[in-house]
C-alpha cells in the first residue's frame, strides 16, 4: 500500500497538490469545478494548513475530508454523518490517503454528492474490515429557527 | 424573528454523548467568549467524558487562539477534533454557521461602521 501526498502537513507544495487531487476527484464526479465550502483561510487571508484539507458542497450536501498523517499499514477510511446548521447533510470522511482507498473514495464521493445515496448505504462502500463506521447526526441546533 | 448575524456552536460528541454550547448574537464572539464557552461545555461533561477529550479541547482552544491571532475567521467554518483512540466518534467540534468568530477589534469597528 502506498500513501499519497504523505508529507502534506510539512510541505505546502504537497498540500496544494493534495487539495488539487480532491478537487479533480470531485470534478470527475460532478462535472463542475469544486470550490471549498468551509473557509480555507483566516480573516487576514492567511491560509490554514491542517488536516481539514478539503470540503465542498453540491446538491445541498456537504463533504468534509479530514486527512490524517499516514501512520497505518492498513487502509484507513471512516465516515460519519452530521447535520450542518440544521439544514444540510454533511459526510465527514476521516482517512489516511493511499492508493488502497482511492477506488472507494471515488465511489463514495460520487454516491454522496451526485447520487444522493443515503448514509446507511455509504457504509457498504467503505473498505472492510478496517473501515470503521460510526453514525452521529448530532444534537439539533437550538438557535436556528428564531436566533434565540 | 430574524436570525442573528453570528451563529455557531461547540459540541462534545460521541455515539453516547451530545452536549453543546451555542451562540447567536449580533457581534462576533471574541476569543475570550470562545474560551469561556469551551469551559462551559467542559462543565457539562462527566470526569470520564472530559478525560476522553482533554487533548481535543486543547486542540479546539489552540484553533480558536490561532484564528484570533490571524484576525479571526469567517463562516462557514468547521473543525472536528477527534479522539482516534476510541471507536465511538469521541470528539469536540467547532461549527461557525454564520458571521464570524474572534475578529480583531479593528475589523469589528469597520463592520459596525459599514453596516
Amino acid at each position: 500500500m502506498k500513501h499519497l501526498y504523505k508529507n502534506f502537513l510539512r510541505d505546502r507544495r504537497a498540500y496544494t497538490l493534495n487539495v488539487a487531487f480532491y478537487k479533480r476527484m470531485v470534478k470527475a464526479a460532478t462535472g463542475r469545478d469544486a470550490a471549498h465550502f468551509f473557509q480555507p483561510a483566516y480573516a487576514n487571508g492567511q491560509k490554514i494548513y491542517d488536516d481539514h484539507i478539503f470540503s465542498t458542497k453540491y446538491k445541498e450536501r456537504i463533504l468534509q475530508v479530514i486527512q490524517r498523517k499516514p501512520s497505518s499499514e492498513h487502509p484507513v477510511l471512516r465516515a460519519r454523518k452530521q447535520i450542518w446548521d440544521g439544514q444540510y447533510d454533511m459526510l465527514v470522511l476521516t482517512l489516511e490517503l493511499s492508493d488502497a482507498i482511492k477506488p472507494a473514495l471515488k465511489k463514495i464521493i460520487k454516491a454522496w454528492l451526485v447520487d444522493g445515496t443515503p448514509f446507511e448505504d455509504i457504509q457498504a462502500l467503505l473498505p472492510q474490515p478496517s473501515g470503521v463506521v460510526y453514525k452521529n447526526t448530532g444534537p439539533l441546533p437550538t438557535v436556528n429557527e428564531d436566533g434565540a | 424573528m430574524s436570525k442573528k448575524k453570528h451563529r455557531g456552536r461547540i459540541q462534545a460528541q460521541s455515539d453516547h454523548l451530545e452536549e453543546s454550547v451555542s451562540w447567536a448574537q449580533d457581534s462576533p464572539p471574541s476569543l475570550k467568549q470562545g474560551l469561556e464557552m469551551a469551559e462551559e461545555l467542559k462543565g457539562k461533561l462527566s470526569k470520564k467524558e472530559l478525560k476522553n477529550r482533554e487533548k481535543q479541547f486543547k486542540q479546539l482552544e489552540r484553533f480558536m487562539k490561532n484564528a484570533s491571532e490571524a484576525g479571526g475567521i469567517y463562516s462557514p467554518e468547521f473543525r472536528s477534533f477527534e479522539n482516534e483512540e476510541t471507536n465511538d466518534g469521541t470528539r469536540v467540534d467547532f461549527e461557525l454557521w454564520a458571521g464570524a468568530f474572534g475578529l480583531s477589534v479593528v475589523i469589528i469597528i469597520l463592520i459596525i461602521f459599514l453596516a
